[in-house]
């Protein structure tokens, strides 16, 4: 049995929604030309002056304060040196002892098992239409610190072979690193913990968090340890995770080599290894003699700061409903099981369209099944967000009405739900258009029935026989009729009164 | 006396290439600034307030605007090396 535990914590940057740079007045939008966004300041050019961007620190705090930290009285900066083409001063602007917020918290629900989860353990809800129980426990991350620092340029090394190319127009963006206490035990955990904090950030709207464009970027710090042991063992650090599922991969491998090497009888040295995507495994990046050594002095060009207590009162007002609570409020406002709210909440955009849907009067439970299931697959395999989708919460509740109505059954429902997607068009104008009214007319129901029966005798003998597996098939081929369209209750009712 | 400073670390750190001689000098004088720093720490400090600024001043924010610098070009022109719109370096690839 493997007498080994992993220790793991995560260092999460994320970059800041602002307009302009943390220190100078530079544009940092996305896919300008190359070094389009730069200054004397981002340059790191004599004479230059950094000043920081206001906003920049309230949204920081607004972070601190949804994570349960301290918003420090007195925050400084500091500057991180060391020599690298990317970093045009040969230093960057962070904060070392005196960042903007530390000691919070975040709990997470997580599907991972863990050895000593919180006490309470809640009972997952049921997944509708998948028959899946899973149990969702509590589990709380601590967060040692969130503090301010400024991005660095962008090496590129593709399609030129005797150099590198700079461009500097991420130097000085906006960046707040969060970093975790090395309270995480799994891959999985590691995975539900950055969705957590995804969504956090998303609900405050501080951050695009588009791993893609580099607004989110992560690092894990990896150990094992013997079960029941104290201490820590050492650690290694693993960077160029490109998505959460690569930092969930990346922890998994690391910590099979890991526990391998302890084995083994070999010592872990503490180095930063590097995740190859493509090879599905984390490499050792040749370490740097005093690599860590960045000589942190406080930073002379930027004054240092305190945040009234009124204003961050005034920050902690603007925290919109975040993901934790919401979710409480879907299971006691809606009914919903906790794995469908947990679901629902994620995504912020989801959860809107949610309750935008409740707003007219419809079952919570259905709309939260259609929503989960089928509208998730389309939209998946068309690859456009709901936000952007050509259904709106009005029309979808629309189409869930007519279910509700028994207009439609869900069979039908299923073909008109892609051609609202595709077209736009209401669900009502659909089902018209197409003739696909349900069929509840007991004459039109009788006259299908009563042709089933007479091309079936033998099951529908079985069924006079008292055998009621061949109701079934006989309530099918009736469906198959009337192409889907009969009422499948009335049908069922109408057959069984027949063959009595 | 065994000397405080690794001078080789100190240079390797800052980029310097160091002759044997202007070793011996340079860890002599950093020893010297060492050692006054020393006696600074001597004196009793435990009612001043700790400073990281010399002005008496906090909280010196701008607005988050965008104001286009417009520098690109002349800074590229001044760069050691440039290639179109990149700065161009000595290949560098962390780690491979
Ligand atoms: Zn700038």
């Amino acid at each position: 049995m493997n007498q080994y535990e992993p220790v793991i914590g995560l260092e999460v940057h994320v970059q800041l929604k602002t307009e302009s740079k943390i220190f100078c007045a530079c544009r940092t939008a996305f896919g300008a030309e190359p070094n389009q966004n730069t200054c004397p300041v981002c340059f790191g050019l004599p004479g230059s002056l950094p000043v920081l961007n206001e906003r920049v620190l309230e949204l920081a705090i607004k972070v601190g304060l949804a994570l349960d930290c301290e918003i420090s009285p007195k925050i400084k900066f500091d500057r991180k040196n060391y020599f690298y083409p990317d970093l045009p001063k040969a230093y960057q602007i962070s904060q070392y002892d005196m960042p903007v917020s530390k000691s919070g918290y975040l709990i997470i629900r997580t599907t991972a098992p863990h050895p000593n989860p919180l006490p309470r353990q809640i009972e997952g809800g049921q997944a509708q239409g998948e028959g899946r129980v899973r149990v969702l426990q509590e589990r709380k991350i601590g967060i040692t610190r969130a503090h301010l620092e400024e991005d660095a340029g962008k090496l590129l090394h593709e399609g030129i072979t005797d150099g590198s190319w700079v461009d500097y127009n991420r130097a000085g963006v906006p960046l707040l690193e969060i970093v975790s206490e090395p309270d995480i035990r799994s891959p999985d955990e590691a995975y539900d913990y950055l969705m957590a904090l995804k969504s956090i950030l998303q609900y405050l709207d501080v951050s695009d968090c588009n791993m893609e464009e580099g607004s989110l970027r992560c690092d894990a710090n990896i150990s094992v340890r013997k079960k029941r042991d104290e201490k820590l063992g050492t650690k290694v650090e693993i960077k160029n995770l490109n998505s959460f599922r690569a930092v969930q991969k990346a922890i998994a491998f690391e910590i099979e080599r890991q526990t391998g090497a302890v084995e083994g009888g070999e010592t872990i040295r503490q180095e930063t290894r590097l995740w190859n995507e493509g090879k599905q495994e984390t490499i050792s990046m040749r370490s740097k003699e005093f690599a860590h050594d960045y000589r942190y002095f406080p930073e002379p060009d930027l004054v240092p700061f305190s945040v009234p207590a009124t204003k961050i009162e005034d920050i902690r007002k603007s925290i919109p409903e975040l993901p934790f609570s919401r979710m409480g409020r879907f299971q006691s406002e809606y009914g919903l099981s906790e794995y469908d709210a947990k679901v629902l909440i994620a995504d912020k955009k989801w959860a809107d369209f949610f309750e935008e849907c409740i707003k007219e009067k419809v079952n919570p439970k259905l709309v939260s099944n259609w929503l989960q299931t089928d509208t998730a697959g389309l939209l998946n395999e068309r690859k456009i967000e709901i936000s952007a989708a050509k259904i709106t919460a009005k029309t979808f509740a629309g189409l869930i009405k007519l279910i509700e109505k028994g207009t439609i059954s869900g069979k039908i429902a299923k073909e008109v739900l892609p051609m609202m997607l595709d077209t736009g068009n209401t669900a009502e104008a659909i089902v018209k258009e197409k003739g696909m009214e349900q069929v509840t007319d007991v004459g039109a129901l009788e006259q299908a029935i009563d042709r089933v029966i007479q091309e079936n005798p033998g099951p529908a003998g079985q069924v006079r026989e008292g055998k009621k597996q061949a109701m079934g098939f006989l309530v099918g081929k009736v469906m198959q009729l009337t192409g889907g369209k009969a009422n499948p209750k009335m049908v069922n009712e109408l057959l069984a009164k027949k063959l009595s | 006396m065994e000397s405080k400073i690794n001078i080789d670390q100190v240079a390797k750190l800052a980029r310097l290439s160091l002759k044997p001689e202007e070793k011996g000098k340079l860890s002599k004088d950093l020893e010297n600034i060492l050692a006054y720093v020393d006696l600074l720490q001597e004196l009793d400090t435990s009612k001043v307030e700790p400073t990281s600024h010399v002005l008496p001043i906090e909280n010196v924010f701008r607005k988050d605007k965008v104001i286009e610098s417009g520098v690109r070009n002349f800074v590229l022109d001044h760069a050691p090396k440039r290639d179109g719109k990149f700065f161009k370096v000595p290949k560098v690839i962390e780690g491979l």
